[in-house]
């Protein structure tokens, strides 16, 4: 029911100076808890890209694991403190690897994990944590910065329990969440009026709709080609949605399949098409051969063929030998 | 058909400000600097601001305040970026030096700019103080006193970053170094304020594009060859 995808780039900046990127992304299904987690290396740490990707590690294996009994605990400290004892102890083991010091390895965490009807977030530091509920688009953590922009707080920090944020919840009546490093959220966040773009809703249905690998292709896209050259910081973003939600296929309405397909909204035949797409989707929830398909709709298979490949360019139809299907 | 490929479109991002360093330059203009200094001075300036225009990121970020200490301190240029002062002022020679006073009258700045990046939801970078005298204090004792105060307990508390910079043999280096608890103040060799502010637009460009937790190393090496540490 649930799908994520993530995506991380490094910045220019670090392209400049061939320094690796320290914006980390990690996706988790264990235990029936469906895990995102994003961590941004600090700057100037010598290991933080490590020190990122061992805390997204260190999170997921922890909510996985613990998710019921973080859930129910009471204690919101306590909760908070056994978390970062844990995610320090995965730090100070990677220091012993790396014969460095603790402040080497900082990074900020950014987490959301679902099981059953409920949800927990957990964020230490910058970077947006944002969901969608009744088709609207809401930040449920923003950024936490110093006075200055350029600083904020890491796991690793003397303050990291007292700025720590853990959100529970309910998650019925919640179709997607996102997390953003703040390269990101540079170009997706609005600091001001601490709002998220719209295009995060277009990146969910994407994300709920579109086979991963599609996903993961539109997001290299889009973030190599202007989200990227938006900012110097390295850029993540991890999406988890409800695939069952209002961000479904069937919920959108014509103008949005358009885009989808890459059809004018305005040309007269889109509707024809966007109809013909439809039934095709529709039909192909079983897998079928071309011919079938050819038959079913009443078309030469050589034009058939043709709307497959596309529909299969677009990430919303797969082939398993001659069977084509679709589980949109 | 249109691209399909393309998620997210430029026109899809939000428009957040740039954040800003705020630089102000606290600059001796009393009758001592009369002549070749204040010529290779506002040369100096000159540069600055062109290096700062000339860098795709400094010069949305950067914003330039300067008061200078003759006959009594003022506020030339108020602070605003590269592009809403494109005219690079002129300093004049002549009076005292009453540097306690204008640098609590550049701190007043600062403070009052940084509220009003507050108020507009602006992010900032932290302060830079550039403090340059050819000279030593002949103001108000307590203004010296309340400056010296107020610099070093803004830069201890890593609220302003500092640079005292004397001009010529006679600026009282001992002064200087009083505002300035963490870094030696410089003297500059002979009058290499082209060098100077060249090497601070480069330090402001790198300012500008460091991120949380990146400290922004002052390429120290570099100011060697035309400043005394």
């Amino acid at each position: 029911m649930w799908k994520s995808v993530s995506y991380e780039a490094c910045g220019r900046s670090h392209r400049r100076s061939a320094t690796p990127c320290q914006d980390k992304t990690l996706t988790s299904s264990l235990n029936g808890i469906e895990i995102v987690a994003l961590a941004d290396g600090a700057g100037s740490a010598k290991f933080s890209h490590v020190g990122a990707a061992t805390v997204t590690e260190a999170a997921c294996a922890y909510l996985s694991e613990n998710f019921t009994h973080l859930l129910t605990t009471a204690d919101g400290l306590q909760v908070k403190t056994k978390l970062l004892n844990h995610l320090l102890a995965a730090l100070r083991q990677k220091c012993e690897e790396l014969a460095c010091g603790l402040q080497e390895l900082a990074s900020t965490l950014l987490l959301v994990a679902i099981g059953g009807d409920s949800f927990i977030i957990v964020h230490i530091g910058d970077g947006v944590i944002g969901y969608l509920q009744g088709g609207q688009l809401k930040v449920a953590s923003r950024p936490t910065n110093g006075e200055f922009v350029n600083t904020t707080i890491f796991v690793t920090s003397a303050d990291a329990l007292g700025s720590m944020r853990v959100l529970r919840g309910d998650v019925s009546d919640i179709d997607g969440f996102v997390l953003m490093s703040d390269g990101t959220a540079d170009s997706l966040y609005d600091r001001k009026r601490a709002t998220l773009a719209p295009v995060v809703r277009k990146m969910m249905q994407r994300t709920a709709i579109l086979s991963p690998d599609r996903m993961y292709q539109l997001l290299e896209n889009s973030f190599e080609q202007v989200i990227v050259m938006n900012t110097h910081d390295d850029c993540s973003i991890a999406l988890l949605v409800n695939k069952s939600s209002s961000l479904c296929y069937s919920a959108m309405n014509f103008e949005q399949k358009c885009e989808l397909f890459g059809l004018r909204a305005t040309h007269k035949s889109s509707r024809r098409r966007v109809r013909r797409y439809d039934e095709m989707l529709s039909q192909l929830q079983s897998a079928q051969t071309l011919r079938q398909i050819s038959r079913w709709l009443r078309l030469k298979e050589r034009y058939t063929k043709r709307h497959l490949e596309r529909l299969q360019l677009l990430g919303l139809v797969t082939t398993d030998g001659v069977y084509y299907s679709s589980n949109i | 058909m249109a691209n399909v490929d393309l998620l997210i479109r430029l026109e899809d991002l939000v428009t957040n400000p740039t954040p800003r360093v705020p630089i102000c330059l606290c600059l001796d203009t009393s009758g001592s600097m009369e002549g070749e200094p204040i010529e290779e001075l506002n040369e100096g300036v000159r540069l600055f601001y062109e290096a700062i225009r000339e860098d795709e990121t400094a010069m949305y970020s950067a914003e330039i305040s300067i008061v200078t200490f003759g006959d009594i301190p003022q506020v030339i240029v108020d602070f605003a970026n590269i592009d809403r002062q494109p005219d690079v002022p002129k300093l004049e020679a002549g009076g005292l030096t009453p540097m306690g006073e204008a640098v609590n009258l550049a701190l007043d700045c600062l403070e009052k700019r940084k509220q009003e990046y507050k108020d507009k939801g602006v992010d900032y970078y932290q302060p830079w103080l550039v403090l340059m005298t050819d000279g030593a204090p002949n103001g108000s004792r307590r203004e010296l006193e309340r400056a010296i105060t107020r610099t070093v307990e803004l830069v201890e508390s890593k609220k302003l970053t500092v640079f005292p910079i004397g001009i010529g043999p006679q600026a009282d280096m001992n002064v200087l170094a009083q505002f300035s608890p963490a870094r030696s103040p410089l003297r500059l060799q002979g009058l290499k304020f082209r060098e100077f502010f060249a090497w601070l637009s480069q330090s402001v460009s790198r300012t500008s594009q460091s991120t949380p937790g990146e400290t922004v190393e002052l390429d120290v090496q570099g100011i060697k060859g035309w400043a005394q540490l």
